[in-house]
């Protein structure tokens, strides 16, 4: 079957875009004074997003249905959640230094997505077992929260950097007080953990996006169960796709875990949201790739 | 008075050890560890145990197998992980989880001035021309914190609720594994191949004197799994498919399956009839029918014992592949000799295939070798095997199960979603007090999450006074 010309111009202004914004945020986290770029960058990833939103419109259109088929439109619909989540993040918590990084990524993921043999992108019909609106409840929010994962995840690794590594001399035992003085001359006095305000920053970005993620990811697996059962008639099958999933859900249950203990280092927990992250790649693409077989094999690429 | 001290001992130990949150993650990275190894390694339940016969020989796959590494998700050790992090949820949920419900609405506890100068961040005001606690007050109320003040006291505090957001998620999760194991040990479930205007008892299947009586002569019914039922009883339904049938897509692929389900009572009394599709199981008294599969059969015997063959196409031809070896196969072609007249391409309903014909066929070359030919109810000699063949016939694949671990399954998983809902966000708390000679207003605060966040508000709020 054809696929659209509209939609392909959609999505080609969409990377286009991402492409550009790439370049504003590099500048920009060189030279921290340049916000103007920086404010260009979002301003391309917001159009970006835009974009993309038609592209998604304009094949949903001609299929009739959410456009959720086939591996193309999982990773379109993905890079859409990529800059959903980045956008929100940067406008709720001012994360746009690791903006050039997220664009970056953005632009693999099209790249990617362009890539695909054509038999993975046509718009086709679905055959009978994924017919149902139970897959437009199950799968956004697990590419969501793949997506504030990855964010996640660039966010431990500016950690990692930001402490060198494992590097104990920096994180002595003791915490810093830092002292602010305000506009009016108050002196405030903040107690920054045992790290810098950089790498503290950054440990709580990755805590924010995991504390996003995981209600989404525990949803999308319990909307999986609760599909597999209208469908199949079993909740829970142990099929490769299913058990990677829980392979990343106890991951970052983990995570969620280890951070209500205070005295555990953000060294740790920056490695654990990059196994994290490991995982939710083996959960997403690595099944089909590596050949774990099992029902989820629509994605896969012949 | 010893054994009873050990014992005590022993509890205090038990209720210590497994209350601990550092056992919780523990387990997780065991859990994660060896649910990623049972991904990984193929699993004898998925593809049977020749396959893994084949891919390890059998030397490497008893090694395998004893370790429980052919079928990790079943394993001993597994289902102990499992065990011990539903013990450690329960004992950790109502020592350490559940009791903290309380500090989601209770009010922070006054402290004292060097006690608020020791907070994550705190300053002092110095207090002049009017300036006093009712200031602070006014700025936090807008900030929507909840605020008390009591002599040169000031409390306030915003959200909390989170804090209910673990008791719920645990207790969806220990509802979830109690549904679970009601489901394993009363639930049931099978699988059945069924013609049209057949059907079969849910307790009996198999057993083909109870069968009801089908307009054919041959019995299709074919059982394909059961699962044993350790507590109660399963209902003596009898399943009864009137109508089958097949809707596709312009191109020919299949777009649906149908079957027309009666349930029936002992006395033949009908009790519902719904027609199902994929997606769109009966539901009826706790029993659930899916329509699984759909297709045509073929039943053949193979020394005398008689399987049910689904029909696959292979270049516009409905054939049967057996693979006999690495590279060599038997191919088996049911054949029409007579037929009535069709009514639609795909309903062969009408057709009668009433000989089998049977080729071996090899891998690397595309030529096959005629075998021979077994008419419908006879039987062929080749070598030492016996084909017998009785019939072709479309069938419709039912799944049934019954799920009794349902009603506290469902809630469970409600649970847990509402619950990890519930769990985002933080509890902000701001202490204030003015000092004994009232020359300064000393004010700190702390939050229970993120405090970068909780930081900024902090300072905002500090430099509207
Ligand atoms: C198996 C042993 C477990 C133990 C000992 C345990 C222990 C705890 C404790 C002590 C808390 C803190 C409660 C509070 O501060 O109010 C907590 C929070 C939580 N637990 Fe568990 N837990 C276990 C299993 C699980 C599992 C399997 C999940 C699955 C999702 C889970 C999800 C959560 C969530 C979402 C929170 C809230 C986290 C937060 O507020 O950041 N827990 N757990």
């Amino acid at each position: 079957m054809e696929t659209l010309q509209n939609e392909i111009l959609c999505f080609n202004i969409s990377g286009f875009s991402v492409f550009i914004a790439i370049w504003f945020y590099a500048i920009s986290w060189l030279n921290n004074k340049l916000t103007l770029l920086k404010k260009l960058g979002s301003f391309f990833l917001f159009i970006s997003l835009i974009s993309l939103t038609v592209a998604l419109v304009f094949r949903g259109i001609a299929l009739h249905f959410f456009p959720l088929t086939n591996l193309y439109e999982s990773l379109v619909i993905f890079a859409w959640a990529v800059i959903a989540a980045y956008l929100f993040l940067e406008w709720k918590f001012k994360i746009n230094s690791f903006g050039w990084i997220v664009s970056a990524f953005l632009l693999i993921v099209f790249l990617y997505a362009s890539w695909l043999p054509p038999g993975q992108k046509q718009i086709a019909p679905l055959i009978p077992a994924l017919q149902s609106y139970w897959r437009t409840i199950h799968v956004p929010p697990l590419l969501m929260s793949y997506a504030l994962f990855l964010i996640g995840a660039f966010s431990s690794i500016g950690y990692l950097f930001e402490t060198k590594f494992f590097n104990k001399s920096k994180e002595g035992k003791e915490g810093i007080r830092t002292t602010k003085e305000t506009a009016n001359g108050v002196k405030i006095n903040s107690y920054v953990r045992e790290i810098s305000e950089k790498a503290y920053f950054f440990d709580e970005v990755t805590y924010r996006c995991v504390t996003f993620g995981f209600p989404l990811l525990t949803i999308g697996i319990i909307t999986g169960a609760l599909w597999a059962n209208h469908a199949w008639g079993a909740l829970w099958q142990w099929d490769p796709k299913e058990t990677m999933a829980l392979v990343t859900w106890f991951i970052y249950a983990a995570y969620l875990h280890l951070r209500l203990n205070t005295k555990v280092s953000g060294s740790i927990l920056a490695l654990i949201s990059l196994i994290g992250i490991a995982m939710v790649y083996l959960t997403y693409l690595g099944v089909n790739q590596f050949n774990f077989g099992g029902l989820h094999t629509y994605g896969k690429i012949e | 008075m010893v054994l009873k001290n050990y014992l005590m001992n022993f509890k205090k130990a038990f209720l210590e050890e497994f209350s601990s949150v550092k056992l919780a993650v523990i387990l997780f990275i065991f859990l994660a560890a060896t649910t990623l190894i049972g991904t990984i390694l193929p699993e004898e339940p998925m593809v049977g145990t020749s396959e893994l016969i084949k891919k390890y020989g059998l030397e490497k796959y008893r090694l395998l197998k004893s370790f429980g590494l052919t079928d990790v998700f079943h394993s001993w050790w597994y289902l102990a992980l499992l065990t011990a992090l539903g013990i450690n949820l329960t004992v950790a949920s109502f020592r350490r989880v559940f009791p903290k419900w309380r500090i989601a609405f209770a009010w922070p506890v006054e402290i004292e001035e060097a006690n608020i100068k020791t907070l994550p961040i705190n300053c002092e005001l110095s207090l002049n021309n009017g300036f006093g606690l009712g200031n602070l007050e006014k700025t936090l109320k807008e900030k929507n914190y909840k605020t008390k003040i009591s002599g040169k006291n000031l409390l306030a505090v915003k959200g909390g609720w989170h804090r209910l957001g673990a008791s719920v998620t645990h207790t969806g999760i220990l509802t979830l594994l109690i549904g679970c194991a009601i489901s394993t040990l009363t639930g049931f479930n099978g699988m059945a191949q069924v013609a049209e205007n057949e059907g079969f008892y849910l307790a009996d299947l198999g057993d083909k004197s109870i069968q009801s009586r089908s307009s054919e002569p041959e019995n299709w019914l074919a059982p394909v799994s059961k699962m044993p039922i350790w507590l109660g009883r399963i209902p003596s339904y009898l399943i009864k498919v009137n109508k089958t049938w097949r809707v596709d897509y312009k191109s020919g692929q299949p777009k649906q399956w149908y079957s027309d389900l009666s349930v029936l009572d002992q006395n033949k009394k009908e009790l519902i009839r719904k027609t199902i599709h994929v997606n769109e199981p009966l539901e009826f008294m706790g029993l659930d029918i899916y329509q699984s599969n759909w297709g045509r059969f073929s039943r053949i015997s193979f020394n005398g014992e008689s399987v049910t063959l689904p029909l696959e196409n292979l270049h516009g031809e409905d054939v049967i592949i057996l693979p006999l070896g690495e590279d060599v196969g038997l191919k088996l072609v049911p054949r029409v000799s007579s037929s009535v007249p069709r009514v639609s391409n795909h309903d062969s309903r009408f057709t009668i295939h009433d000989s089998l014909e049977l080729y071996s066929i090899s891998a690397d070359s595309t030529r096959q070798k005629y075998l021979g030919k077994v008419e419908k109810g006879k039987k062929l000699q080749l070598g030492p095997l016996s084909i017998g063949y009785s019939g072709t016939q479309t069938l419709t694949g039912l799944q049934f199960k019954s799920n009794p671990g349902g009603v506290l399954i469902y809630p469970g998983l409600f649970f847990i979603i509402l619950g990890v809902l519930i769990a985002f966000g933080s509890r902000k708390q701001i202490w204030a007090l003015v000092n004994d000679s009232n020359t300064k207003i000393i004010i700190g605060g702390n939050s229970d999450r993120a405090k970068g966040k909780f930081f900024q508000e902090f300072e905002e709020i500090v430099s509207k006074l």
